[in-house]
């Protein structure tokens, strides 16, 4: 039997939790921790995105350019900042 | 003990689309030699660039499902400042003043990026860096090289 020690704050909004979804709490906390391991990590969505940025053949250079690129389009599309304007 | 640091939105951008380049500043995160600290200006750069519609049309695989992913990631690992007052304007590009305000609410005493606005604040030939190293002394602006540097030196 496995047994986690939590902080009170989180067990206490587990159980308002599985109260709320009308579970007891270990079986609550068993499904969110079966849907935790069944969901694509951080790493698996990004995957393909990383493919394509490398089978793109861009270097790390073109890269490092191509993001500040966005960030400027990003900040010109932003309100001007009080210093730009004053 | 865990060091306080503002990274840059470029990093992040690193460590979504080729992580090597993110190496080690993002295992000092996951390994908690770390913390990040984010708020919402920081939070929103992140966000806009990584869903860019420019950057998605040129790589479709990058999903608003993977960057929520990406941002959760970090969320969860970060100390959250909501509230970041503007202590400072960075007069050469005052839209990087977002990573020295954050810094400064925070008492993160590093900024860690490539960006050479910030950077040159820590010139010491810089009117602007003697100023800001006078108003607020306890924040650093590092290159990822340096900030590696110091956090090695501050492990054991």
């Amino acid at each position: 039997m496995l047994q986690i020690p939590l902080p009170p704050d989180t067990e206490e909004a587990l159980r308002e939790r599985a109260k709320a979804n009308g579970e007891d709490v270990s079986s609550y906390a068993a499904r969110l921790i079966q849907e935790a391991l069944i969901a694509p990590s951080v790493d698996e969505l990004l995957a393909p995105f990383r493919k394509q940025v490398e089978e793109s053949g861009i270097s790390d250079q073109g890269l490092d350019q191509l993001g500040e690129e966005v960030r400027r389009d990003v900040r010109q599309e932003r309100p001007a900042r009080k210093a730009k304007t004053a | 003990m865990s060091t306080l640091a503002v990274y840059d939105c470029m990093l992040f951008f690193r460590a979504a689309a080729r992580p090597r380049l993110a190496r080690p500043l993002f295992d000092f995160v996951h390994g908690g030699q770390v913390t990040l600290c984010l708020g919402p200006d920081v939070l929103a750069e992140i966000r806009d660039v990584l869903t860019r519609p420019k950057l998605v049309a040129k790589y479709p695989a990058l999903t608003k499902q993977a960057v929520d992913a990406f941002l959760a990631q970090h969320l969860r690992m970060a100390t959250w400042i909501n509230d970041v007052p503007e202590h400072y304007v960075l007069a050469r590009d005052p839209d990087d003043s977002i990573y020295l305000n954050l810094a400064i609410t925070a008492a993160a005493p590093y900024v860690v990026t490539t960006d050479l606005d910030l950077l040159d604040l820590m010139d010491p030939q810089s009117a602007a860096g003697i100023d800001f190293r006078n108003r607020f002394p306890t924040v650093q602006v590092v290159t990822p090289l340096q900030f590696e540097a110091v956090v090695q030196k501050a492990t054991p």
